[in-house]
């Protein structure tokens, strides 16, 4: 599980953003992620798998386990969804 | 031959009719280094007549050219947007929306309602550049399907992106709905993404944003101006 080349994450204006920028003239997709998004993105760029980012998210924000499990899980398939994963 | 379009020297040889003419306002005869050399790359335009077959060969060095510039905009804090121009006592006022959404027909009311105080500084493709910590916008020699462009320039006051209707309403729109919407009115090359995501952060921080919902009545204007002034 790791996020495809070419794939970043902006911070603009308050918003995250991610782009597919990689090898294309110009990119079309676009997807946006809330404040818990991005920062599971960011761990998810550093190698994190799914039992480190539900661990990442308890010890960051104040979510029981169960929860934490649960909304690491919807994220990936978002991800997973927008082709952003290989 | 060398041009001075949005602040930089541009150099070009155009060939073609409508380029010649829309860039011949901005000719310099400045000794300043090219900021942007535009090669016409001659077997690309071959190559856009035959995918585009309404197009003329004038066309495709048109909108050719202007694309170049447009990608090249974006190493010197500046970009394209997608809108109709106006500047009223100096200040611009941007009118975004899709090909056929009506920017063109809003500007002109502008220039109804406030007379000589209203012109057009670029009906189509105006530069915007962040210059000393302002933004500016630009005529360009690319304006579209008209030739309404001037060459010069006026402090950006706000954006609007419309949509007809038949009522007159204006709303502030979020920094996210902003951004939305300006990435789809304006150029969007992937290898000058950091460059174009800190130059959209200070934009939507810096600029108000709204959405116009208008008709083309003298009444659209007052809506828009009295909330974007």
């Amino acid at each position: 599980m790791k996020i495809k080349n070419g794939y970043v994450l902006k911070e603009i204006a308050g918003n995250n953003i991610v782009v597919e920028v990689g090898g294309k003239v110009n990119f079309n997709g676009m997807m946006m992620l809330n404040e818990t998004g991005a920062f599971l993105w960011k761990r998810l760029e550093k190698g994190a798998d799914q039992a480190e980012l539900a661990a990442a998210l308890l010890e960051e924000y104040d979510v029981p386990y169960d929860k934490a499990d649960e909304d690491v899980a919807l994220f990936l398939q978002k991800l997973k969804g927008a082709g952003v994963l290989e | 031959m060398k041009y001075q379009i949005a602040s930089l020297i541009v150099e070009m040889r155009p060939e073609g009719k409508t380029l010649l003419a829309r860039s011949a306002p901005y000719l310099t005869a400045s000794d300043r280094k090219a900021d942007i050399q535009i090669n016409i790359d001659r077997g690309r335009l071959v190559r856009m007549r035959k995918e585009n077959p309404h197009l003329t060969d004038d066309d495709c060095e048109y909108i050719h050219t202007g694309e170049v510039f447009y990608k090249a905009l974006l190493g010197f804090d500046g970009m394209l947007v997608h809108a109709s121009a106006v500047a009223l006592d100096r200040e611009a006022y941007l009118f975004s929306a899709k090909s056929g959404g009506g920017k063109s027909t809003h500007a002109a009311l502008w220039q109804k309602v406030f007379g000589e105080r209203a012109h057009i500084v670029n009906d189509d493709k105006p530069a915007l550049r962040r210059i000393d910590g302002k933004f500016m916008v630009f005529g360009t020699p690319w304006s579209g399907k008209t030739d309404l462009n001037t060459n010069e320039s006026a402090p950006l006051k706000a954006i609007a992106f419309l949509e007809q209707g038949t009522k007159n309403k204006i709303t502030r729109l979020s920094a996210k709905e902003a951004l939305l919407m300006l990435l789809n009115q304006t150029l969007r090359p992937a290898a000058e993404w950091n460059r174009l995501s800190s130059l959209l952060d200070r934009l939507i921080k810096e600029i108000p944003f709204y959405k116009l919902t208008c008709d083309i009545s003298a009444d659209a204007v007052r809506c828009a101006y009295d909330a974007m002034r």
